[in-house]
């Protein structure tokens, strides 16, 4: 996704073929939001579409990626510094490289050669106690985690838990939240449970390097969305059913980046009470208020447009589709 | 509904990108002339033509022109399935005569226009329909009056030039792509713009009589800046979109003298008229606030909106047991489809609470009628002979000043009515009870209206799994084609229970009377 070989595929009758078009330009949609300033003003993006199927979900999925892509040398220098300060005998995981990862026990950091180190011991004094030393170029690749601290022996590093070739070729492979460790919501999709269930948890996908067949998974794999996980996984997207109860409070405040409104109906319901993340709105042309939602982004768009940045891809909105994008006004 | 998949997401993309839309203009001078006739005549009659005898004589009329004008079907296979009574018919002119003796010779004519025309057994639209077939594939034929789709459907199974063609509906083509070839009969604004502006067809052909004004056009939905340097502009994009033929863009210049909704049977007016639905009721009538919700064919029926109802719907968009299920009136939306009975309306779930209680159920609705009887007699002593809803106001204001119970009216004005078995508190209960001085039978009581409470939930449980069994095992083609089917469970499980296409729903909510819940209200003229 990031780097250009890395391209996602899907199945058709036992074929895997790559995204179409459409599809990629939902992500990229995602990507550009994601990228965006939103301090005085945030992104409203309403995309008209003759069918909304996946729309919701693939700019999501750009959104997620592109906020893991966003951890840059300060986040790594930052972790490091919070490596140090754990106390020796903490509990972490170590993945010295994609697809391997090791249960770890952080030992005393290190100064050599005017450099510092933190150290991470993968295996118990009775296999050799093999430590890794790891400088701040790599300190995300080390991670705080939850298990009991007792080493084995050996270890192959195929850990289910925290190894998911999927994820790592989308997201990176030191990625906190994917690896279970810790939830945060980058954006909230607000739809039909049962078609976004569909779509996130039903759908198989593969990621192809260069050409090449290389993992499985579907889109839960990276949008950890919070009601599909389990009570042990971090999540990383939150969705709101279009049903009678509004989002929570929680929703309403931890949504980092933006809200992606998959149909009219959740938009109509709850499109005024996010007050400052930016709003993506895909509008189905077949649906039933389809009309009424596209009077209220032109109502906001003619009374609450500011000037600021906008983005759009350079290519044209998708096969029989229309996009409106503007800057709103943040309320704080 | 099956959810698309990517690749069917894929292909309606594709058909949006390459969908073609062709105008057929099609003739009928006799047809012509009766519609102008029909048009001129109801203009003459201005205002008057809303009351009721002419609504009586000029509503058929309408319907059987109308139909003719869009509907694939000989004249007189047409003149039959539209169902006119011509005896009724007759003696609408008849009495015409002697009541407004100025309009007999015009109203007699129309009528004699639409008998010649209802014994023509030809349509203009079969020819183009055949010739548009001819061209193979996949041809599937959309309908402005879904009513008259199984009709259409029998006729072409039976013309061997249209064998293949079937009839397909609006909702239908919210899914994945359809077919090669739609063909709407009549112009675009009788139908919903998606069909035209998301087509799930590589072709769209508009067949239309020659009289009839079509301008739509595929163009901008949003708002946006317009850059007078004729660069594209930076916060608007179109994509590619379904091209008009350029061949019939031309044709459609040809005069025309008739809007599309000229031609549209009159319905009882959106947002004018829902009152009269409600039917008249008097002051002392039970009533309970209620929706409205449309209905596909031009129907509608009202559902309970008080506290803690629902109403019992199929969602196709759903999967496995969420497909039937109750919702209250907030969550309806238009799509699902409602279920009622299908003769004689109203609840369908009490009659079969009373065959699982058998004997006792007689008993125990003398019961619950009793407790009703004696709470609302109770405050009409006090309070005097006001109206449900006052009277509920008062005697919730009592039970709070006597401390019984803190009760909001709209909880009294529930309990009061008859669809209530009993409070869900039994304190609540104990409360009303002692306000209507039977406070000694509280438990006998409420262990009776359990009973009663209990085989509603058993009935509501019992329909709910034969509709799911039946939805499992049934095509639900038929519902999402004509936006209405009809489920046959035995008659120990409640007969027979139409279900109803929503297409819109009334956002206010009406006082209504109970009896006409559920009831299936004609919207048609």
């Amino acid at each position: 996704m990031g780097e250009s070989p890395v391209k996602l595929y899907f199945e058709d009758s036992g074929e895997w073929y790559s995204l179409p078009e459409w599809a990629e330009y939902f992500i990229t949609i995602g990507k550009l939001l994601a990228a965006a300033p939103q301090s005085e003003s945030r992104i409203v993006t309403a995309i008209v579409v003759p069918t909304r199927a996946f729309g919701a979900a693939f700019v999501s999925l750009g959104m997620v990626v592109s906020d893991a892509a966003s951890r840059d040398q300060a986040s790594k220098a930052a972790h490091f510094e919070r490596l140090f300060d754990l106390p020796p005998g903490s509990s972490v995981i170590y993945r010295p490289k994609p697809g391997k990862t090791l249960k770890g026990v952080l030992q005393e950091p290190e100064e050599s050669d005017g450099k510092l180190w933190v150290r991470v011991q993968v295996q118990s004094k009775e296999g050799g106690g093999l430590t890794y030393f790891v400088d701040e170029s790599k300190a995300l690749q080390v991670q705080p985690a939850r298990h009991s601290g007792k080493l084995p022996k050996k270890q192959a590093g195929e850990n289910l838990r925290f190894t998911n070739a999927f994820v790592d070729k989308l997201l990176g492979d030191a990625d906190p939240v994917q690896l279970g460790l810790r939830s945060k919501l980058v954006c909230a999709l607000v739809g039909r449970k049962t078609t976004l269930e569909h779509e996130i948890r039903k759908t198989p996908l593969s990621v192809h390097v260069n050409g090449d067949h290389h993992a499985d998974g579907v889109l839960q794999d990276v949008l950890r969305v919070n009601r599909f996980v389990t009570e042990t996984q971090s999540h990383r997207s939150a969705l709101v059913p279009s049903g009678a109860k509004p989002p929570s409070s929680e929703v309403l405040k931890n949504v980092e980046m933006g809200v992606v409104f998959d149909g009219a109906n959740g938009f109509l319901k709850w499109g005024e009470m996010w007050h400052r993340q930016h709003q993506v709105i895909i509008l189905d042309r077949t649906e039933a208020y389809f009309e009424d939602a596209i009077s209220a982004i032109n109502s906001r768009f003619s009374q609450n447009r500011v000037d600021g940045e906008i983005v759009l891809p350079e290519c044209e909105a998708p096969p029989g589709g229309e996009v409106l994008t503007f800057r709103e006004a943040v309320i704080k | 509904m099956t959810p698309l998949t990517i690749s069917s997401a894929t292909e309606v993309y594709r058909d949006a990108s390459r969908c073609e839309i062709i105008r057929h203009w099609v003739d009928h001078p006799a047809l012509a002339e009766f519609s102008r006739s029909l048009r001129a005549f109801v203009q003459l009659l201005g205002d008057d033509a809303d009351d009721e005898f002419w609504r009586r004589s000029l509503g058929p009329i309408r319907r059987l022109g109308f139909t003719f004008c869009s509907a694939p079907l000989p004249f007189s296979a047409a003149a039959a399935a539209a169902g006119i009574n011509w005896t009724k018919l007759h003696r609408q002119v008849r009495l015409c005569e002697h009541l407004f003796p100025g309009a007999h010779e015009a109203l007699a004519k129309l009528v004699q226009q639409l008998e010649g025309l209802s014994s023509e057994s030809v349509s203009p639209f079969i020819v183009t329909l055949e010739q548009i077939n001819q061209q193979g594939g996949e041809f599937g034929v959309v309908l402005r009056n879904p009513r008259l789709n199984q009709a259409v459907d029998d006729f072409f199974a039976r013309t061997e030039n249209l064998s293949n063609a079937r009839i397909v509906s609006p909702t239908q083509l919210r899914g994945g792509h359809l077919c090669n070839m739609l063909a709407v009969i009549g112009p675009c604004g009788w139908f919903p713009e998606h069909v035209f502006s998301a087509p799930r067809a590589i072709a769209v052909h508009v067949i239309s009589l020659r009289w009839i004004r079509d301008t739509w056009k595929p163009g901008p939905i949003f708002l946006h800046e317009s850059d007078s340097s004729g660069k594209r502009s930076r916060n608007h994009r179109i994509g590619a979109m379904p091209s008009i033929g350029a061949k019939t863009r031309l044709e459609n210049n040809s005069s025309t003298d008739f809007l599309p909704v000229d031609l549209l049977p009159p319905i009882l007016s959106f947002g004018r008229n829902e009152r009269s639905l409600a039917g008249q009721y008097s002051a002392s009538e039970e009533t309970v606030p209620a929706r409205l919700c449309h209905l596909s064919g031009q129907r509608a029926s009202f559902v309970a909106a008080y506290d803690g109802s629902s109403t019992l719907i199929i969602d196709t968009s759903e999967t496995r047991n969420s497909t039937v299920r109750r919702v209250p009136a907030g969550e309806l939306e238009p799509g699902n489809y409602l279920l009622l009975r299908t003769s004689g309306g109203g609840d369908f779930i009490a009659p079969l609470a009373d065959q699982i209680m058998g004997d006792l159920a007689e008993k125990r609705r003398s019961e619950q009628a009793e407790w009703k009887q004696r709470l609302i007699s109770t405050a009409a002593k006090m309070f005097g002979s006001i109206n449900r809803r006052e009277l509920s106001a008062h005697v919730s204001a009592e039970l709070q000043s006597r401390n019984l119970s803190q009760a909001r009216h709209a909880n009294v004005h529930y309990w009061m009515s008859s669809k209530c078995i009993r409070p869900r508190k039994i304190e609540d209960f104990v409360a009303i009870l002692t306000f209507a001085g039977i406070e000694e039978r509280s438990q006998e009581l409420w262990e009776a209206m359990g009973e009663i409470d209990r085989a509603h939930k058993r009935a509501g449980f019992a329909i709910r799994r034969l509709l799911l069994h039946r939805i499992a095992t049934t095509s639900l083609e038929p519902l999402e084609r004509d936006g209405e089917m009809v489920f046959e469970l035995s008659d120990e499980d409640g007969g027979t229970i139409s279900a109803f296409q929503i297409t819109d729903i009334v956002g206010e909510d009406y006082e209504v009377p109970i009896q006409r819940i559920g009831v299936l209200l004609e919207m048609e003229d």
